[in-house]
């Protein structure tokens, strides 16, 4: 367990306020929460590719960076008028 | 523990205590454009500073180009996200993301 493993593990502690983000308030402010997970997700995936020590495990964290930007916008688009 | 090894370390726990640090902020705000505030520095400093570390222990080989890239992604589309989002949730609120004329008549914001 090195201290890439370290990191990961810690930033996944970082998803519980997202979770409990998501689970209260307006829609808005779990769109938020949302978009925090995604990021720190990505996160975790570029800590563990470094950890796991191989270098096309990146293009998860790349794929996930751009896929949650893409769904935050599908998701504030439609929050703005018709849910 | 080498200077590199030390380097490496800190850069990573710089990261990971800036994005407890808004996963915290963006749980005690009570507002949605409060909480947009704190959702910046996961996704502008510590991209930056974990690509860093991964920079630091590979250099500029195919892993350390795909994490700089991937914290380019995270810092270039983190405003358009956070703008999109106040709009949503300004829209909401008042029908419409430009200045109210209640707002006009406070004498704006």
């Amino acid at each position: 367990m090195n201290q890439w493993t370290v990191a990961a593990l810690a930033l996944l502690a970082g998803l519980v306020p997202c979770g409990v983000v998501c689970l209260r308030g307006g829609p808005v402010d779990r769109l938020i929460g949302l978009e925090l997970a995604g990021t720190v997700d990505t996160l975790v995936l570029l800590v563990l590719a470094q950890a796991y020590d191989r270098a096309i495990y990146f293009d998860l964290a790349l794929a996930l960076a751009l896929l949650s930007f893409a769904g935050g916008l599908v998701f504030a688009r439609f929050l703005e008028r018709w849910i | 523990m080498s200077p590199t090894g030390l380097a490496v370390a800190a850069l990573l726990a710089l990261g990971v205590a800036v994005t407890w640090l808004s996963c915290l902020g963006v749980l005690l705000m009570r507002d949605p454009y409060d909480r947009l505030h704190y959702t910046a520095p996961a996704s502008a400093v510590a991209p930056v500073l974990i690509a860093a570390a991964v920079v630091v222990t590979e250099g500029l080989s195919a892993a350390g180009i795909k994490a700089l890239l991937v914290a380019f992604v995270l810092v270039a589309t983190n405003p358009v996200l956070g703008h999109a989002t106040a709009r949503a949730a300004r829209i909401r609120e008042h029908g419409q993301w430009t200045i109210t004329d209640a707002e006009r008549k406070e004498g704006g914001r």
